[in-house]
């Protein structure tokens, strides 16, 4: 019995094999090492605005910045342990011995092996399972934007610890796999439990976060796993006994396999999810299902690929790790926050959304989050967005030197559920990405590239009434060029602009999700963003570049409310 | 190749049936009832046009509208001047919704009388009457500790400060809240906080004990108490000593005292009720440790205390009560 359990089943070594090598190799060299990054800004800013009333209370210019230095010290103790503390000093431009100077823990994590099997991690972790499970979706971001924007979306990304769709909890995560000689290929575990929030002992529970997935790979051509996702209060850690719990479990299946000389790919995910307060009467009881089946077909070589899918995710379906925005439009921009003679609140700014990683959220959240109907009104939760169901094509095309890069995307989507009436809302969307690389093409050893993007959506309603009616459309653009005119030194312009007009009405939502009222969105908008600048490249990782953008914000609609933003900003920024 | 896509179909079939959904016609308020015009569509009505409250008859309100309304009845009395307020948003009014038992929002308590039934709907201007008679009014069911319809009890011991105008006296007179009779505390002292107190001992009603459920939370204390404008703020403070040793009497050093003081800050009739383990033992106002078994034990309760306080510098102080009951299972509606 022991023979053929041995025969059957032999220990997994490939992802620990990985992770050994990679400490082991750390052992060759000293046990500590320093990671980290450092960047300094300087911004100077002017706002105009275009209002009647003559502006005696808000400030119209804003000049500061910052310089930073994140430490990290990586240290090795044993060939299967790694540790992480990374410590932040920033210090505001006019600080002085210790005035304006902030030390923070920015990392913390340590993450080792356990008897060759078993891999671990405590502490900050960053987590990613499916697109209906736990997923950083990046659904405002319709359209790529040219490398002029880029440099200030990275500096977000680093802030934010947005990698590879996912998001950063503090916690424990597991990981370990199996070979099999028969039947099955692999099978692969991985295990998480994250805390959401801490108890005050009172009405608000400990809450975690915790999930799994199990990946049996039954060979190269099909694999099948199950996810389990699952936020819930701990009974018993405050007085209150009315407990919260919102379960996703799902299914991923992949097949491949030849269809003439086509790679064909046939992969989706189906699953539901419960949520539910365990005494509270009055909070409902919300239970739904969703199925994303894709089949997607590429060449050997990968020059093109196209993926057709079906999207049916149900009004009910409730999943916080994957339905958690990035963007909180409920944020306040960093500067200019109030202004007008009425010390108005500023309503953000495509550029805003770009550069400012204040809006931006740091972990999951339990309910609902506001969203732009003019950003994306589509999917505004990503794929796991409720309330959907269509179909949606999406190809790429790269040219065999890869000169010219294309992504395309459309999808026709509708409501399965009205929203106060029995009509439905109808979305579309299309997307067309698309890069030259005219270094390559003109065989430059230097760095030229021109892109540009475009994103349309529509949303219609047509109903019995007027008052039922929807009609809301947005177009956004983006083009941009790099180019290095000099050894390390590039030129860098771009512009983006959104456009937006139309009617919606805008589900108003209690703290159970439930929509008690509507609001109404009426909008002629036009926002652009035009920015230039120098950047110097120090090396991979290192680079000092000087920008200019302008924000210009105009609401036909409102056009007391227009203004206009001139930004010029130093930065350095690298990493090590 | 064909035995996977055959499993894949399988276990998506399965999938499909297993899965359920709520086929609710749509999410949130009907758009129809939040824009739509406004329209009578059944006439405002009640379901008798006279009615007996001391014989628990209720009255039931009836009207339909073509749209989701914010909706208000209110009903006044033609001779108390009481008024009574029942609040909803629906399309349709109906007794589940609408159904008056005699109760009264803004006091005094209704009398046998005629009184006015008014439909007021939010953003319509036109509104809707309709007359309902009383014939016989609401009887508050639960404990009567003093209700001041026959007099001052002989075994209550009252203690009346010799200040200027002092009135500790029943009255009878515009002010009446309920019934016939009210009673009245006011006066000047300006060396003490206390105006005067009543002592309402359990032996008053031929009971060691008062008579009440032995689970706190099941007992309310309540009182109706008329705030005077314009004079210095009046305290009533309410003790209630219980006896936990059963000795026949309270002990300070080994019985619990509750308390709770009220700041008349109002103008007017209010009706105050408060759970009894709601109550705090207070030392000068300020929560402290109880000497006896430290529990809420209504059914040991042998003393309730009623006592005025107002600023000694403040001058004149003014207020009246009337209808202090203990209820159980909920506070006392009138």
């Amino acid at each position: 019995m022991q023979q053929s359990m041995n025969r059957l089943y032999t220990l997994s070594t490939a992802l620990v094999a990985t992770l050994f090598a990679n400490i082991t190799q750390g052992q060759t060299g000293p046990k500590v090492r320093f990671t980290g990054g450092a960047r300094s800004i300087i911004s100077n800013a002017d706002i105009q605005v275009n209002d009647t009333i003559p502006d005696k209370t808000t400030a119209k210019k804003a000049v500061g910045g910052y310089a930073l230095v994140d430490l990290g010290f990586n240290i090795s103790p044993n060939k299967n342990t790694e540790i992480l503390g990374m410590i932040r000093i920033n210090n505001k431009y006019g600080g002085f011995y210790g005035a304006g100077v902030a030390f923070d823990v920015r990392q913390l994590w340590v993450k080792g092996i356990i008897a060759d099997v078993v891999r671990y991690q405590l502490g900050d972790i960053n987590l990613k399972q499916t697109p209906f499970t736990l997923y950083n979706h990046n659904e405002d971001q319709m359209i790529s934007q040219p490398g002029v924007f880029q440099l200030q979306r990275d500096i977000v990304n680093y802030e934010t610890f947005y990698k590879s769709n996912t998001w950063r909890q503090q916690g424990l995560s597991l990981d370990w796999g199996l070979q099999f000689n028969k039947f099955v290929k692999e099978l692969n575990v991985n295990a998480y439990l994250t805390r959401m929030n801490a108890t005050n002992f009172g009405n608000i529970q400990d809450r975690l976060f915790g999930g799994s997935t199990i990946d049996l790979m039954q060979s190269n051509h099909l694999s099948i796993a199950y996810n389990l996702a699952a936020l819930f209060d701990v009974k018993g850690t405050a007085l209150d006994t009315n407990v919260f719990s919102n379960i996703v479990n799902t299914m991923t299946f992949r097949y491949n396999n030849k269809i003439g000389k086509l790679n064909a790919q046939l992969q989706g995910e189906f699953g539901n999810s419960r949520y539910h307060y365990s005494i509270d009467t009055t909070a409902p009881t919300l239970t739904d299902f969703f199925m994303n089946p894709t089949f997607t077909l590429s060449p050997e070589n990968k020059q093109w690929e196209a993926e057709l899918g079906y999207l049916n995710v149900g009004p009910d379906f409730r999943s916080p790790g994957a339905q958690s925005k990035r963007v909180d439009y409920n944020a306040q921009p960093n500067f200019f926050n109030r202004y007008k003679q009425t010390q108005a609140d500023r309503p953000l700014n495509y550029g805003d959304i770009m550069n400012n990683s204040q809006l931006y959220s740091t972990g999951i959240n339990p309910k609902l989050m506001a969203y732009n109907p003019l950003i994306n009104n589509v999917l505004p939760y990503g794929q796991a967005t409720f309330n959907r169901q269509g179909l949606y094509l999406k190809g790429k095309y790269n040219t065999q030197n890869e000169v010219i890069q294309s992504e395309f995307s459309h999808h026709q989507l509708k409501e399965i559920r009205g929203q106060g009436t029995s009509a439905l809302k109808s979305f579309m969307m299309s997307r067309l990405q698309l890069g030259a690389n005219l270094g390559k093409y003109l065989h430059w050893d230097r760095i030229a590239k021109i892109s540009a993007s475009a994103c349309y959506q529509s949303t219609q309603r047509t109903g019995q009434y007027a008052f039922e009616s929807v009609d809301l459309t947005s177009f956004q653009t983006g083009m941009g060029a790099e180019f290095e005119i000099l050894p390390s030194m590039d030129l860098m312009i771009g512009y983006t602009a959104l456009q937006g007009n139309g009617n919606d009405l805008v589900s108003d939502r209690n703290g159970f999700t439930e929509v008690i009222d509507f609001s109404k969105y009426y909008v002629d908008l036009n926002q652009t963003v035009s920015a230039a600048g120098i950047r110097f490249r120090f090396g991979e990782k290192a680079y000092l570049t000087a920008l200019y953008q302008q924000s210009n914000y105009q609401d036909k609609i409102h056009a007391y409310n227009n203004y206009k933003i001139n930004h010029w900003m130093v930065i350095y920024n690298m990493t090590f | 190749m064909k035995k996977h896509i055959l499993t894949l179909a399988l276990a998506a079939t399965l999938l499909a049936s297993s899965c359920k959904r709520n086929n609710s016609s749509f999410d949130g308020p009907s758009l129809s009832d939040l824009n739509g015009q406004f329209g009578m569509l059944q006439p405002f009505q009640a379901s008798k046009s006279s009615v007996d409250f001391s014989k628990a008859e209720t009255v039931g309100f009836t009207a339909k509208f073509t749209k989701l309304c914010d909706w208000t009845i209110r009903i006044k009395g033609s001779n108390s001047g009481a008024q009574k307020f029942i609040t909803g948003k629906s399309r349709i009014i109906d007794v589940s919704t609408a159904t008056w038992n005699g109760s009264t929002t803004v006091f005094p308590i209704f009398k046998n009388e005629p009184c006015v039934a008014t439909l007021l709907i939010n953003g319509v201007t036109d509104t809707f009457n309709i007359t309902v008679g009383i014939t016989g009014v609401r009887v508050p069911s639960g404990f009567v500790v003093a209700n001041f319809e026959s007099g001052m009890n002989t075994k209550w011991a009252t203690f009346i400060q010799s200040g200027g105008g002092m009135d500790f006296k029943i009255h009878n007179d515009q002010f009446n809240v309920e019934g016939s009779n009210y009673f009245n505390m006011a006066g000047t002292v300006n060396w003490d906080w206390l105006i005067g107190m009543v002592d309402f001992p359990a032996s008053a009603y031929g009971k060691t004990t008062y008579p009440l459920s032995t689970v706190g939370e099941d007992v309310y204390f309540n009182c109706l108490i008329y705030g005077k404008p314009n004079t210095n703020e009046s305290r009533i403070l309410f003790q209630f000593r219980e006896d936990d040793n059963a000795n026949g009497k309270f002990d300070v050093a080994s019985d619990d005292q509750y308390d709770n003081e009220l700041r008349v800050t109002w103008e007017g009739w209010k009706l105050v009720s408060f759970k009894y383990t709601d109550l705090l033992h207070l030392v000068n106002g300020v929560p402290a440790p109880n000497n006896g078994n430290r529990r809420h034990n209504p059914n040991s309760l042998v003393m309730v205390s009623m006592l005025h306080l107002a600023n000694p510098s403040g001058g004149a102080a003014s207020t009246k009560i009337d209808c202090i009951m203990f209820t159980e299972k909920g506070p006392l509606e009138l």
